[in-house]
């Protein structure tokens, strides 16, 4: 079984800007390697769904000051690459083109849903770095004649509940060598005006690009840190996302961090009741998902809460981290409340659901969006390289679920 | 005078249109529709790892291995010739519409019904379930018809 858990970690807070009397403002924070975050805050678009991580980021013709800024992004580590739908980017941006033709992407994720649109080219700014020069996509499931895999892409922001992703992840490009050289690599087509869309190769520097990974320094990762949320939950928290470690001095990691060598496919190890399973670090996710150690008493809601945990009373585990090599490795301890159980003023408002007659607008759960963490990864090409964390999700290869299981489960995705 | 057999075939080619194109495969039909997927899917036959093996010799179940340079897919076909799952891994995820053939729809729809997030899934269907988890660029997931899940098969030896 696998469930989102609402839960809050007990790292320590992170470190703040210490002062006497008013409160003094962090001066990392005015450097400009930092972007804000908000958690279902106001960085995010109203009726954002739980545990959503939102940036801006400015999107430009190629070499001008035309430009525009993208609120609502969902900043996520688990993906690489910048994404935005058409209806939200409208600015003219050349086409990445192979052999003269335009280069399309299809994107699929986990909860069944894909993305289409074509490659283009953007000069991109974040926070108050200099304009970098990359491939990104415009979503837009109207452009060409979509490949079967995207024949149900998302249509737009209302449908997705996001204007666009963000993708900081472990990688400098979201394919890589694999779609160098094998057209059918399930990723890239090319689209001939007014005729279909044929799979296409295409070299890893025209593929979407981690837009952090081009900067001139401050490249090599990338640091998210929110304030302490209580165990009953919090309505909003507001943080900063720090690119590059060890580059400034609000990015150096302090001498209690470890660093976690990731395996080829970006993860760590997680041992939770004695089973040991591979562990990402994932913003996008608006869960903490793992499998619940026997006699945890970590149940399930009842519909349509399926997907969450409903102890009865808070429960409170102990994992261990460690690297894709088995060391370094360190216990972590994090708490799981009940989904219903957390403060009703942690709702989201206007909650999305209403609409779906639901009696009571749920609660924000703690981990990993609103929990008191600091995390922090970094990527090479291949293999990818290291992380630190201490906000982490686990799921196993193969997820252990729960039988017999309710009809008709919810499911937050 | 039109020969019955050409009747016969204008009755079904009406038939056709009105229920749209065919599946193209495969999980709920017949064995033979693994090579349609691979031809589909532009994939490569390859042998099948030993850890499913070792599941299929125990059940009697035959596996299959196809795969491309960012996804492997497996099937899995009942002792009696039926595809009762699939499972995928890989860079990007395959196309669940070849995969699921007539499933599918229902899919999307029970998929449509959950709830507003992103993360690892279980989507049960009417007939069909499907999970996934993993992130970007390792992306697993597995389909299958419980109704035909063999004596001995676990959901969970199905990867």
């Amino acid at each position: 079984m696998t469930a989102g858990g609402s839960c809050r970690c007990s790292s320590p807070s992170p470190p703040v800007a210490a002062g006497s009397g008013a409160p003094a403002v962090d001066p990392g924070l005015l450097l400009p390697n930092v972007l804000p975050v908000s958690v279902n805050g106001a960085g995010c678009s109203a009726g954002s769904y739980l545990n959503k991580p939102c940036v801006s980021a400015t999107v430009c013709v190629p070499g001008t000051t035309t430009c525009q800024v993208i609120n609502d992004l969902l900043l996520d580590t688990g993906s690489t690459g910048l994404r935005v739908f058409s209806q939200v980017l409208t600015l003219a941006l050349p086409q990445v083109s192979r052999g003269g033709v335009p280069v399309a992407e299809c994107v699929g994720y986990l909860d069944g849903s894909s993305q289409w649109g074509p490659v283009v080219q953007a000069d991109v700014v974040l926070g108050g770095e200099p304009a970098v020069r990359v491939s990104m996509h415009r979503l837009d499931a109207t452009f060409g004649v979509r490949p079967s895999a995207c024949s149900a892409a998302t249509t737009g922001p209302a449908a997705a509940g996001f204007n666009g992703i963000l993708g900081l992840g472990n990688w400098v490009e979201d394919c890589g060598a694999a779609c160098a050289t094998a057209p059918n690599n399930g990723l890239y087509f090319t689209c001939a005006s007014g005729g279909g869309c044929t799979p296409t190769a295409l070299a890893t520097a025209s593929q979407v690009q981690n837009p952090v990974s081009a900067l001139p320094a401050d490249n090599n990762g990338v640091v998210v840190r929110l304030p302490a949320v209580p165990g009953s939950g919090g309505g909003a928290v507001e943080g900063h996302v720090i690119l590059g470690i060890g580059t400034r001095s609000n990015n150096l990691p302090p001498p209690t961090v470890r660093a976690y060598p990731l395996d080829g496919f970006g993860e760590f190890k997680t041992t939770l009741g004695g089973v040991t399973v591979g562990a990402f670090v994932d913003t996008g996710s608006n869960g903490l998902f793992f499998a619940p150690p026997a006699g945890a008493g970590l149940i399930n809601c009842p519909s349509p809460d399926g997907a969450w945990f409903c102890p009865a009373a808070p429960v409170s585990l102990t994992a261990t981290n460690a690297g894709a090599g088995g060391t370094p490795a360190a216990p972590v301890s994090f708490q799981i409340a009940s989904i219903h159980s957390l403060s009703a003023s942690v709702a989201v408002s206007p909650p999305r659901w209403a609409a779906r007659s639901r009696p009571a607008a749920p609660s924000t759960g703690g981990c990993p969006s609103t929990s008191a963490a600091t995390s922090t990864s970094g990527w090479r090409r291949t293999p990818p390289a290291w992380a630190r964390g201490r906000w982490w999700l686990t799921r196993k290869r193969a997820p252990r679920w729960a039988a017999p299981r309710p009809a008709g489960r919810g499911s937050r995705r | 005078m039109t020969p019955p057999s050409r009747l016969l075939a204008a009755t079904l080619t009406a038939a056709f249109l009105l229920a749209g194109p065919p599946a193209r495969a495969t999980l709920g039909e017949a064995e033979a529709t693994v090579e349609r997927d691979r031809q589909a899917l532009a994939m490569d036959r390859r042998p099948v790892a030993a850890a499913a093996a070792a599941v299929a010799s125990a059940t009697g179940v035959t596996v299959h291995e196809l795969r491309s340079s960012t996804v492997s897919v497996r099937q899995f076909v009942t002792p009696s010739g039926v595809v009762f799952a699939v499972a995928w891994s890989g860079l990007a995820m395959p196309d669940l519409g070849t995969l699921l053939g007539v499933h599918h729809a229902d899919y999307r729809a029970a998929v449509k019904r959950g709830e507003p997030g992103r993360g690892p899934r279980r989507v049960e269907a009417a007939q069909v379930v499907v999970e996934t988890w993993g992130h970007a660029r390792n992306l697993h997931g597995r389909a299958w018809l419980p109704a035909l899940l063999p004596a001995g098969v676990k959901p969970d030896d199905l990867q």
